[in-house]
């Protein structure tokens, strides 16, 4: 199956040293990320989330969990700004 | 995903249970309601367990809603109604299936499907798991003649025939039945494909008389059925006779009628015109037309003419009428020709007695015996 990261980690050496986390913004609508280590905030307008070393506060409108298992995150909404901490 | 279960729970600190169950359990559509108010879904196959695990947590469900096709067939599993009619109509597919419903008869020409059908319906069990295909097999065969080759075949509710019909020569079908002529007349021409002629050229024949048996007799003496068949052309004699007297009495119209109408509304009189006649000798003619054309009220007009008749004498001498007689007769006589072509004679005779004269008229046909 293609792997859109392992894609990329391959093109691009040193990014192979690199295991935390990934995170893939679409248009602004869908945030997609791996590597999660657990929800922190969840409401409307933010949704926070740890990461290896951090955590990820993502702030907008409307949003929403589309789908969380063990390891990914699935954020819907009007996504006005993703930090890292 | 089958089915899925959504959960609308009430509590606080609901990051820290997401984490918890998305452990074990996929979460989708989360969304935070209120404060203390979150909606999620999950896989309905794991709905109990979900349950569970928010019972433990120690959160209110406040709601739970199921939906895609597993609910679908859990509830209505759940559901006497739909577990009896599952039942009632596995217990009856069970009693009909072993039932034979229909036949299928394949490779009849002139076998009647029907009176096969007949059969096997009168002497065999329309249980197909008591049903013996070779018997059935065996009794056709043994009881149409017809049948030269037959296999019997159970196919889920449908019993299939396939019937090959016996070959034989084309003189052999048929019912046997000799030829019988059609007309009165003189046979002019036979000439015979089968069978043994009864009649030969220059013989009269009577309506209903045999022209050709439906049998010869072969090189042994030994009698042998054929289906008779023969082309005959006849001579067919169509006669007209009119008498002419020379003096006789004639009834004619005086030229004195009396016309009267009624009005009639379900065959009863509501309005007459006109008074009733006393001639001597009268002939009446009645006519009806409807007044209204619909049902409701049907009025009809009876209009009823009275002719006055008188007898006259007429003397005439059969040569002043001789050929208008003459060509009655002969009208008279083309009623019964069926095709003026095959006309091929035709003459009268006079016959002169006392003081009238007998005029007959004779057209000859030539026609062609059907068989």
């Amino acid at each position: 199956m293609f792997n859109f990261f392992g894609e990329l980690k391959n093109n691009v050496k040193e990014l192979n040293k690199l295991e935390n986390f990934n995170i893939i913004n679409i248009s602004n609508k869908i945030i997609y990320a791996e590597g999660h280590k657990g929800l922190v905030t969840l409401s409307k307008d933010v949704i926070a989330f740890k990461i290896k070393g951090g955590r990820i506060v993502i702030e907008g409108s409307d949003m929403f969990l589309m789908e969380l298992t063990e390891n990914t995150i699935k954020i819907s909404g009007n996504i006005k700004k993703v930090e890292s901490f | 995903m089958f089915g899925k279960s959504i959960f609308k729970i009430k509590g606080l600190n609901i990051e820290k249970s997401l984490n918890i169950l998305s452990k074990k359990f996929a979460i989708y559509d989360t969304e935070r309601i209120e404060k203390n108010l979150t909606q999620f879904s999950v896989d309905f196959r794991y709905h109990k367990n979900v349950k569970k695990e928010l019972t433990k947590l120690g959160y209110e469900i406040v709601e739970e809603k199921n939906s895609g096709f597993l609910p679908f067939i859990f509830k209505n599993l759940c559901n006497f109604g739909v577990i009896f009619a599952i039942l009632l109509a596995f217990i009856l597919y069970t009693i009909q299936s072993p039932i034979i419903l229909q036949y299928e008869i394949l490779g009849t020409e002139s076998l009647n499907k029907e009176e096969i059908v007949l059969f096997i319906e009168d002497n065999f069990s329309q249980n197909k798991n008591k049903l013996d295909i070779l018997e059935v097999e065996n009794a056709l065969y043994k009881n149409f003649e017809k049948i030269s080759f037959v296999s019997v075949m159970v196919k889920g509710q449908t019993l299939v025939i396939n019937i090959k019909e016996r070959l034989m020569p084309d003189e052999m079908y048929g019912e046997f039945q000799p030829i019988y002529s059609q007309h009165d007349g003189k046979i002019t021409e036979i000439s015979i494909v089968s069978g043994t002629a009864e009649v030969s050229i220059g013989d009269y024949v009577n309506e209903g008389d045999i022209l050709v048996q439906p049998y010869y007799l072969d090189s042994s003496g030994n009698l042998q059925k054929v289906e008779a068949d023969a082309e005959i052309k006849m001579e067919v004699y169509h006669t007209a006779e009119i008498t002419h007297f020379d003096t006789r009495v004639e009834v004619v119209r005086t030229g004195e009628f009396k016309v009267i109408d009624e009005i009639q509304l379900f065959g009863l009189t509501i309005y007459k015109n006109g008074e009733d006649v006393n001639y001597s000798r009268s002939e009446t003619r009645v006519e009806y037309e409807d007044l209204v054309k619909n049902n409701l009220l049907p009025f009809k007009l009876k209009r009823t003419t009275i002719y006055e008749l008188e007898e006259v004498v007429i003397n005439e001498e059969f040569e002043e009428v001789s050929e208008k007689i003459i060509t009655e007769a002969r009208e008279k006589a083309l009623e019964n020709c069926e095709n003026y072509d095959t006309i091929v004679d035709e003459f009268y005779t006079l016959k002169h007695i006392s003081s009238a004269t007998v005029v007959d008229y004779v057209i000859v046909e030539e026609i062609i015996q059907e068989n």
